[in-house]
């Protein structure tokens, strides 16, 4: 085995995603690998390397292989946690957002380790970098682009995450998601990386978590998080699986919850994003939006949304590679021990891109 | 002929609605001078005549007919027709076409999921609130909707529409949509929009292939070196 246990390999980056994994703070760790909290700082910002010792502590502490520390062959993301994209709430905190960047490494190393047994979809994301006050137009000219270069139909997009993952974007479901994160997406390795939560019974608002996403990759290179990038992903997300132009003979006048429901099942859309398209795209009145978001709460509640689709808008990639590996001999076990990951871990990653029935609740 | 989102119904049927409906106004309008007519028994003698004159092509087409008081109905499957008379061919405004009246608030509440899913039995039009065990997980299984022949009795028949109805407030109703079908007292088929342009809905598309094939490697190498190795030449 290479030396993964020497501490020479050892990267203050993946400390620091262990870290992040485990939930500690820096000090939090320091006092329970019995260290200073400077030395935790330092080993992190690759100051000082642990000796072996030590090591073997912080690995034990955080709960990831030893050999995760030392793993040098992928660097993990240079922009790290201030570079992805998070849709979440403004209320979720740094630390749980942290948590959750760390899936998207660890997805990214075993893809890493998958790609040697398998070959990948080539990546073909469109760019179409949008400013920080690009209006309606742009966003639309940025739809139409993924469309025009992923060749998807003029009506209703089928199932967007396989297109996705046809295009190289590497999708994946957190199965122990944040209440408060549905999705959030990095470009700053080898692959894009798409992260949704769980879908929550809506798929619905899945695809559009998803199409949300896609928006980031193909429009903001760079995450400014307190910008207009989660409204331009918002709008772009709704072009795409919502276009204007269709949608302004389609949307109904009144609120037809009938009709709304097929244009859902149709759409592939929440009845409440095809009614914030309707305002946007000024088929209703501002009144008459809040009065149907007012009936359709009023007679279905906040949370659960009748109609709700059929089928879930799953990832299928890893899935489909870890298949085709152990059907040549690759276990998951191997490659679990190649990634440096606990094979629970991969188990989870794996797991979280299997096409499972949509269960209607 | 796609005569309203998610409705669609023969045009022989269609062009029937006109036809009868110009004739029972016909009708309706010779006799309006019979001793005992007067200007309100217009309306009611142009909408029996004309549903009198449909039934065959109901029957025909496979509906089941039956009755609420005076008003005749129809049933396919999930969808029901009612029909309805209006005053001027504007039938979005309540003084030509009534919004208000039972039969079409419960048709609006039918129509907007108000009951969740319904079972009806023909000919006794049982509702069920929302049953045990069932959700609100599938689309509204039934509607209706109201083909509304307009006309006066100095005009005779003026316009036909198909719509549906959705509830508007508790007591009033209003059009979810709603499509004319006739040009000037005849049948028209132009069909209502398509709701996917570009063909299959979201759920009916293929999904595209991922294309993932393996490489080729040693499957009995169990060396981290051989696969740091290939993992350099890469």
């Amino acid at each position: 085995m290479k030396s993964s246990h020497t501490t020479a390999n050892f990267s203050g980056d993946r400390l620091r995603i262990a870290r992040y994994r485990a939930g500690f703070n820096i000090r939090e760790l320091a006092d329970i690998v019995e260290l200073s909290h400077a030395a935790i700082s330092q080993y992190e910002t690759g100051r000082a390397k642990p000796n072996a010792a030590a090591l073997a502590r912080l690995a034990m502490a955080t709960g990831m292989p030893a050999e995760f520390l030392t793993y040098g062959d992928r660097n993990v993301s240079m922009a790290g946690l201030d570079g992805t994209h998070f849709r979440s709430l403004r209320s979720t905190s740094k630390q749980h957002r942290a948590n959750a960047w760390t899936w998207s490494e660890m997805v990214l190393d075993v893809v890493q380790v998958l790609e040697n047994y398998v070959r990948f979809p080539a990546t073909l994301v469109p760019e179409f970098t949008l400013a920080p006050g690009a209006g309606r137009e742009q966003v639309r000219l940025a739809a139409e682009r993924v469309r025009a270069q992923w060749e998807l139909p003029e009506g209703p997009v089928g199932h967007l995450v396989r297109h996705m993952e046809k295009h190289g974007i590497v999708v994946s479901r957190m199965p122990v998601a944040d209440d408060g994160i549905d999705a959030f997406s990095q470009y700053q390795s080898t692959r894009p990386v798409v992260i949704l939560g769980t879908n929550k019974g809506d798929a619905a608002r899945s695809r559009f978590d998803a199409a949300h996403e896609l928006g980031h990759l193909v429009a903001h290179p760079e995450a400014d998080p307190g910008g207009t990038q989660e409204s331009q992903a918002h709008a772009f997300a709704a072009e795409l699986l919502m276009p204007e132009e269709p949608m302004l003979r389609l949307l109904p006048k009144r609120y037809d919850l009938s009709a709304y429901a097929r244009l859902k099942h149709e759409w592939g859309v929440s009845i409440a994003a095809l009614l914030y398209r309707a305002r946007t795209l000024e088929v209703i009145t501002d009144a008459a939006y809040r009065r149907a978001v007012v009936a359709l709460n009023s007679d279905y509640g906040r949370r659960r949304e009748p109609f709700p689709l059929q089928r879930s808008d799953d990832p299928t990639m890893l899935a489909t590679a870890a298949d085709l590996a152990d059907a040549a001999g690759i276990s998951l076990t191997r490659i679990a021990s190649e990634a440096r990951l606990a094979l629970a871990d991969v188990e989870l990653i794996i797991a979280g891109s299997v096409t499972r029935p949509a269960v209607p609740l | 002929m796609r005569v309203l989102s998610g409705v669609t119904l023969k045009d022989s049927l269609l062009s029937a609605f006109v036809s009868c409906g110009r004739a029972g106004h016909s009708i309706a309008l010779a006799h309006q001078n019979d001793p005992g007519s007067n200007g309100f028994t217009f309306g009611t003698d142009r909408y029996h005549r004309s549903c009198e004159l449909l039934k065959d092509h109901l029957e025909a087409d496979g509906f089941t007919l039956f009755s609420r008081g005076a008003g005749l109905r129809a049933r396919k499957g999930d969808l029901e027709l009612h029909f309805a008379t209006a005053k001027t061919a504007d039938v979005a405004v309540p003084s030509s076409f009534d919004n208000r009246t039972d039969s079409r608030i419960y048709a609006g509440k039918i129509n907007s999921g108000k009951y969740g899913p319904t079972v009806a039995s023909a000919g006794s039009m049982l509702l069920h609130p929302t049953l045990d065990g069932l959700g609100e997980n599938d689309l509204p299984s039934r509607t209706i909707i109201h083909t509304v022949w307009s006309g006066d009795n100095a005009h005779g028949l003026v316009a036909v529409h198909i719509g549906r109805l959705v509830t508007e407030t508790d007591d009033t109703v209003v059009w979810g949509e709603v499509n004319r079908i006739d040009r000037d007292g005849v049948f028209v088929a132009e069909a209502a929009p398509a709701s996917s342009p570009g063909g299959a809905s979201y759920s009916d598309q293929p999904e595209p292939d991922l294309g993932l094939e393996m490489l080729e490697f040693d499957a009995a190498s169990t060396n981290t070196a051989e696969v740091d190795a290939r993992r350099d030449e890469k």
